[in-house]
C-alpha cells in the first residue's frame, strides 16, 4: 500500500491498464508530452510512445475517434481536458456511443472510456467549474462514474477501461491533490453500478457522491460529538443508480439529505428523490432533502461567491443537524 | 471594540497551524503588523502578525496547540468608533438562538403532525401516539421515539436518551486525563517539523523495498596469527 492523492492513483490506473492490455490507448488534448494540463497522463507517452496521442481542439472528434476504435477493438481512453468543454461531443457520446450495441444488433459495442474533470472550488470560474453528469444520466446505454476516493479512482477506473460499453468517468478537480489516501499497488477493480456504505449511522442518511462524499465524512465527524450519528451513502456510479443501496439507506433513518455540488434543480439527486419516492414512503420520517448549489447560471469567480455557491462542510453539517432536530 | 485574530493560511494547501508561542500577553499594547505568535506547520515556521492596532484583550489558544485555518485564536480591543453598531450586532445575535431552545420546550405545534413512518410503526403495534412524548422539533413524534417506546417503557427511554447525551462529553474528559504518566515522565508536543519527518519515515518504510545481506565469516585463526606476530611487530617498530 501507498499513500497516494486522487490524482497519482488515476494515474497509476493508466498506466497499469496500458501495460496490462496493448489495445488501450490514451487520446486526449495535450496528454501525451504535456502529460495532461492535471498531469493525470505524466509519464505516459515516455513509457507508452504514440499510444498516447495528442488531439487537435475538437472534442467532437475526440470521442468520434474513440467511438471508432472502440468499434473496432481497441479500448481507448479518450480524456476531455474539462468536462465543460464536452458539450461539443455529445452527440457522438448520446447518439452513437450509447446507442451502437442496441442499433447494431449486438454486432458492436464501444468499450469506450471518457475521462473528464468536473466541479469547482479552484477559480476555474464560468467554463472550467461546471458538473455535467445529469446532462448524461437520463441516456440508457451510459455508464457514469464518478469516484469519491483515491482507492476507489482507481479501482473504478480500471473497471470504466476494462467495461466492454461506453463509461463516462468524471474525476473532481478539486479532490486531484486534496484527497489523499491508501491505494494497493497490485491490481483491483471496483464494480461499477455498486453504491458504497461509507459509515453506518442512526439518526440521518446522506446519500451523495464524488468531493461531496469527503465533506459529509467531515461533517459527520464533528455531529458526532454532539449525539448525532450519520449514515452515509456514496453513489459512486450515479447512472445506472444502485437502486437497492439507496432503498436501504433511506429506509435506515427515514431523515435523508441528499448531496450534490450540481445544481440543484434536475440534478443526479433529483433521481434518487424520486426513487426514495417511490419505494420508501412508510420508513420516511421527514421531507427528503437535497443540498445543492444554487440554480445560477454559473459558478462565480470571485473568492467569497464561489464559496458562497459551492456545497461545504459546513453547509452540510448544519443541513444534518436541522433534520436530526426535525 | 474587541476584534478577532485568525489562524492565517501559510500557504496553498495548508489546512492547520501550531501556535509554538505567543510573543504578546493580555493586556499588551500592539500596533498593526506586530508579531503576535509563531506558528509552524509542516511547511513553515512563521510569525502572526496583528491586523489593527489594540491591545491584547484574550489570547484564546493555548501555546502548543494546533487550530485549523481561519479559527479563532486571539481577541484585540480596539478604539475604532463602529464598536456600537458592532455590539449592536451582537445583540441582536444572541437572542436568535434562546428562542430556538425555548421552541423545544414549549412550543407543541407538531405534536400531532405525524410522518408515514411514525403512523405505519403506530399501527403495526397497536400504540396510541397519545401516549407518546415527542422529541422532535415542535414536540413531533419522531420515529425514533415510537421506536424506542416500542423497545421498552417510554418513562424508562426518556431520561435514559439524557443521559447517552451527556455521555460523549464524559468521554472526551476523560480522555484528556492522562493515562500512564509515571513521575519524571514529560510530554513533549510534536512539533510540525518533527510531524513531517515521522510522516516521512513511516512512508518511506511502507514504499521503499527493504533489502539487507549478510555474510558470515570465521575470524579465529586471523586473530591467533595477530597475537603470534604481535610482539615481535612491537619490537621491531618500538611501540609500548
Amino acid at each position: 500500500m501507498a499513500m497516494m492523492n486522487y490524482l497519482g492513483a488515476i494515474n497509476l490506473a493508466l498506466k497499469e491498464e496500458m501495460e496490462r492490455d496493448e489495445k488501450v490507448f490514451i487520446l486526449g488534448e495535450d496528454v501525451g508530452k504535456r502529460g495532461g494540463v492535471f498531469l493525470a497522463t505524466e509519464g505516459l507517452y515516455e513509457q507508452f510512445g504514440d499510444r498516447v496521442l495528442d488531439t487537435p481542439l475538437s472534442e467532437s472528434a475526440i470521442a468520434g475517434v474513440g467511438i471508432g476504435a472502440a468499434m473496432y477493438g481497441m479500448r481507448p481512453v479518450a480524456e476531455m481536458q474539462f468536462a465543460d468543454f464536452m458539450l461539443p461531443a455529445v452527440n457522438q457520446i448520446v447518439s452513437e456511443a450509447a446507442k451502437i450495441r442496441y442499433r447494431s444488433n449486438n454486432d458492436f459495442h464501444v468499450p469506450l472510456t471518457v475521462r473528464a474533470p468536473y466541479g469547482g472550488g479552484v477559480h476555474g470560474a464560468l467554463y472550467h467549474s461546471q458538473s455535467m453528469e445529469a446532462m448524461f444520466n437520463s441516456i440508457p446505454g451510459l455508464k457514469i462514474v464518478i469516484p469519491s476516493s483515491p482507492y476507489d479512482a482507481k479501482g473504478l477506473l480500471k473497471a470504466a477501461i476494462r467495461d466492454e460499453d461506453p463509461v463516462l468517468f468524471f474525476e473532481h478537480k478539486r479532490a486531484y491533490r486534496l484527497l489523499k489516501g491508501e491505494v494497493p499497488e497490485e491490481d483491483y477493480t471496483l464494480p461499477i453500478g455498486k453504491a458504497a456504505l461509507k459509515q453506518e449511522g442512526e439518526d440521518v442518511t446522506v446519500i451523495t457522491y464524488g468531493l461531496s462524499v469527503h465533506f459529509a465524512e467531515q461533517a459527520a465527524k464533528e455531529l458526532e460529538e454532539t449525539g448525532i450519528s450519520t449514515h452515509i451513502l456514496d453513489l459512486r456510479t450515479v447512472y445506472p443508480m444502485d437502486r437497492d443501496a439507496i432503498v436501504d439507506a433511506a429506509k435506515k433513518t427515514g431523515k435523508v439529505l441528499l448531496v450534490t455540488d450540481d445544481n440543484k434543480e434536475g440534478s443526479v439527486m433529483s433521481e434518487v428523490a424520486a426513487i426514495i419516492a417511490e419505494e420508501c414512503l412508510f420508513d420516511l420520517d421527514a421531507p427528503v432533502e437535497r443540498l445543492a448549489a444554487p440554480d445560477v447560471p454559473a459558478m462565480p469567480y470571485a473568492s467569497p461567491l464561489e464559496k458562497q455557491f459551492l456545497v461545504t462542510k459546513d453547509k452540510i453539517q448544519s443541513a444534518i443537524q436541522e433534520l436530526a432536530e426535525f | 471594540m474587541a476584534k478577532e485574530i485568525t489562524m492565517p493560511q501559510l500557504g496553498e494547501s495548508v489546512t492547520e497551524g501550531t501556535i509554538d508561542r505567543w510573543l504578546v500577553e493580555v493586556g499588551d499594547q500592539v500596533n498593526k503588523y506586530d508579531p503576535l505568535a509563531e506558528v509552524t506547520t509542516d511547511k513553515v515556521n512563521a510569525e502572526v502578525p496583528s491586523s489593527f492596532s489594540g491591545t491584547i484583550k484574550e489570547l484564546v489558544v493555548k501555546e502548543d496547540t494546533t487550530v485549523a485555518v481561519g479559527d479563532l485564536i486571539a481577541y484585540i480591543e480596539t478604539n475604532d468608533e463602529e464598536g456600537p453598531e458592532r455590539e449592536q450586532e451582537r445583540e441582536n445575535k444572541e437572542p436568535k438562538e434562546a428562542p430556538s431552545t425555548k421552541e423545544q420546550t414549549g412550543d407543541s405545534s407538531m405534536k400531532t403532525r405525524y410522518s408515514p413512518a411514525v403512523l405505519a410503526l403506530a399501527g403495526e403495534h397497536g400504540i396510541d401516539l397519545q401516549q407518546l412524548t415527542g422529541t422532535g422539533r415542535g414536540g413531533r413524534i419522531t420515529r425514533k421515539d415510537v421506536e424506542a417506546y416500542v423497545a421498552g417503557s417510554a418513562t424508562r427511554s426518556a431520561p435514559q436518551k439524557q443521559e447517552a447525551k451527556s455521555a460523549p462529553s464524559d468521554v472526551s474528559e476523560q480522555r484528556q486525563e492522562p493515562q500512564s504518566l509515571r513521575a519524571g515522565d514529560e510530554r513533549v508536543p510534536v512539533s510540525g517539523v518533527r510531524k513531517a519527518i515521522a510522516n516521512r519515515m513511516t512512508q518511506s518504510v511502507q514504499e521503499i523495498p527493504h533489502a539487507w545481506t549478510m555474510v558470515e565469516v570465521d575470524v579465529t585463526n586471523l586473530v591467533r596469527y595477530r597475537e603470534r606476530i604481535k610482539g615481535s611487530w612491537k619490537e621491531k617498530e618500538a611501540i609500548r
